[in-house]
């Protein structure tokens, strides 16, 4: 990452945000705003599934770059998608130890802007598709809360190899990195994480579409 | 899988690595030939696959905003290394935990013990004087001589130790056993009896002019004194314990029996316990106080005033009639032997009492009614207002303030111990996190 450094000061897409240098333990230069930019997306999915709510979420992340930036000088430049995921997995850890013991109600839930992604005003530039019809976002939607509430269902520790391996695409040493264990923890968590998902998307059989019914 | 002519299903980690094409190419040979010989191989693996291919296609959240940072974030504070804590924080939390129980501990015993009384101290800042009088005060309420005797009392008052101190074993051995409560009531009773003295001193000239200058009433009011104390012994006393006294009744004379107790009582004791019978209630004897006709008045009014062993000692007006009482009611049954000198009203009305029970609540006013000057009503009524030497109304304080204070020290010590518990939890938060 040394030779070919994407995130060096400079770069062209350092010109959208202020530039704020950092550099790691062998003294190589990042513009920390351009890895913000680079893995907020990854950061912001895997801590709003881990903690169902997207508040806590957006808090978990911007703490977790905040810490990162402080960590920073202590990274050694090896492998940044699995550093970073690795601090906002624990910043996951921490907020959710911390909302097990101090459980809270929102006493006027916000809405949630990742139920709706996009502007909620029909505009020209934002006409119906005509790719999908109602009946089937309604059913595509049915479906992505049920596999949600089947990830919100499975312990912590498998639910963040899930979500690393299966949704955010790690490979296997990656997640191993980025959950600080070995290579066959994250197998056996991977694996039963997927067993039990399945077995929560069997008994909740009813709402999936007719495709993903398996009735044997 | 096949081993040894027997299927064997495949390793759901297998399945998950074959997914996820990270097995070698014999093994993978291996899972597509397990796959197509078990029906149960296949289903494994095709809902794996459907589950994988769901989570694959979860669409990505977008972030609500930026998080991007404009400036460098505030430095964090440096830890600054704690200075060097001092031995008694350096204690291990257990330490704090065992002199927090120890003190939880120290504290209870020391409320038991405040409870118990053991503490209390008792002659410290009392009069020396009713110290002095403390047994026969002590005594009093359960003495059925000294209650239905006022007169003796007033002598006791004038020679605190000399002559009614062993009066109370005799009379009433349950006594004996005076809890410390009743004897700081008692040492109170008897400061507030040493303040009242002086009034029915004056009474008593009072009431002596009045006997004097009235002949017919003072029969009436004679008896009244002594009925009124009669039946209030009898209708105190009987209900809390047979007094070894009034159960020899029948058996020996009431006269010899009763004069081991007060020489003065003999007449209206006899009046009082000789109907009534070793176990007679109150209300009988009450009632059969009451056919007597001014007696019955009086004792009415004895009860309605509700002279409590500590009043008797404002009776001494009775004690200056009780000369005169003596010789007359000698006879045992009052009924036929008094005839009534005041109207048939207070009679009536006494043996209403009597048949209500010893309440004596229709007979209070009846003195009055009956035109008698009504001159010992009040210190009666002030001194009865005193519960603590009428055994009916005197609940057992030891008794009744143990829980009460045995609740306190429990609340006490468990308060001690959760705010000490509460300062260690928020001396462990502090400590800093390596």
């Amino acid at each position: 990452m040394t030779a070919a450094n994407p995130f060096r000061p400079g770069n062209p897409d350092c010109a959208g945000h202020a530039a704020l240098p950092v550099q790691d333990r062998s003294s190589t230069a990042y513009c920390f705003n351009c890895i913000i930019e680079q893995f907020q997306s990854p950061a912001y999915n895997l801590a709003r599934r881990m903690l169902n709510d997207w508040a806590l979420a957006e808090d978990a992340v911007q703490d977790s770059f905040v810490s990162a930036y402080r960590a920073f000088p202590q990274f050694r430049g090896d492998n940044l998608p699995a550093w970073l995921m690795r601090i906002v997995a624990n910043t996951c850890r921490d907020t959710l130890r911390a909302h097990r013991a101090r459980p809270s109600v929102p006493l006027d839930p916000l809405p949630d802007p990742g139920d709706n992604p996009g502007p909620t005003i029909p505009s020209a530039a934002n006409l119906p598709s005509t790719a999908e019809t109602p009946e089937q976002h309604a059913e595509r939607s049915e479906l992505r809360r049920a596999i949600e509430a089947g990830l919100a269902a499975l312990p912590a520790e498998r639910r963040l190899a899930v979500l690393l391996v299966d949704v955010q695409g790690f490979s296997y040493e990656d997640a191993a990195a980025a959950l600080n264990c070995s290579l066959g923890t994250v197998k056996s968590r991977l694996s039963r994480g997927r067993s039990e998902l399945r077995d929560y998307l069997r008994a909740a059989g009813e709402l999936l579409p007719a495709r993903f019914r398996q009735d044997g | 899988m096949w081993i040894f002519g027997k299927h064997r299903h495949i390793n759901p980690d297998t399945l998950s690595e074959y997914l996820d094409d990270r097995l070698s190419i014999r093994a993978r040979e291996r899972v597509d030939r397990a796959v197509a010989a078990c029906a149960q191989c296949r289903e494994e693996l095709e809902t794996r696959r459907v589950t994988l291919s769901l989570l694959r296609e979860l669409p990505p959240i977008p972030p609500p905003r930026s998080f991007t940072l404009s400036a460098p974030p505030v430095a964090e504070p440096a830890r600054t290394p704690s200075p060097a804590p001092s031995r008694l924080a350096a204690l291990p939390a257990w330490a704090y935990a065992g002199a927090a129980a120890m003190a939880a501990i120290a504290l209870a015993l020391l409320v038991l013990v405040d409870a118990a009384g053991l503490t209390t101290p008792q002659s410290s800042f009392r009069d020396p004087d009713a110290i002095a009088a403390l047994p026969q005060t002590a005594a009093e309420p359960t003495s059925p001589a000294v209650q239905s005797q006022p007169a003796t009392l007033a002598e006791s008052m004038s020679a605190p130790a000399a002559s009614t101190a062993p009066q109370p074993e005799q009379a009433f051995p349950q006594s004996a056993e005076p809890a410390p409560t009743p004897v700081e009531k008692a040492v109170e009773v008897e400061v507030v009896k040493e303040v009242i003295r002086e009034v029915p001193a004056e009474v008593a000239t009072e009431s002596a002019s009045v006997e004097t200058s009235e002949p017919t009433g003072a029969p009436s009011l004679d008896s009244m004194s002594s009925g009124g104390a009669a039946p209030a012994a009898a209708s105190s006393v009987s209900p809390t314990a047979p007094p070894p006294q009034s159960a020899s009744v029948p058996d020996s004379p009431p006269s010899a029996t009763i004069a081991t107790a007060t020489p003065q009582t003999s007449q209206s004791e006899s009046a009082a316990a000789a109907p009534q019978g070793p176990a007679g209630p109150s209300g009988y004897a009450n009632g059969a106080s009451g056919s007597q006709g001014p007696q019955s008045a009086a004792g009415s009014m004895g009860d309605s005033v509700e002279p409590p062993p500590t009043s008797t000692p404002t009776p001494t007006p009775t004690a200056t009639t009780l000369p005169t009482l003596t010789p007359t009611p000698t006879a045992a049954p009052p009924t036929a032997t008094a005839p009534p000198p005041l109207d048939t009203g207070p009679a009536v009305t006494g043996m209403a009492s009597g048949v209500a029970g010893a309440d004596g609540a229709a007979g209070g006013p009846m003195p009055q009614q009956a035109g008698i000057e009504p001159n010992p009503v009040p210190e009666p009524s002030t001194l009865g207002a005193e519960p603590s030497l009428s055994p009916e109304s005197v609940p057992p304080p030891a008794g009744s303030k143990i829980p009460l204070r045995l609740l306190q020290g429990i609340a006490a010590a468990l308060t001690a111990a959760l705010l000490i518990a509460l300062i260690l939890k928020l001396r462990r938060n502090r400590r800093p996190s390596p």
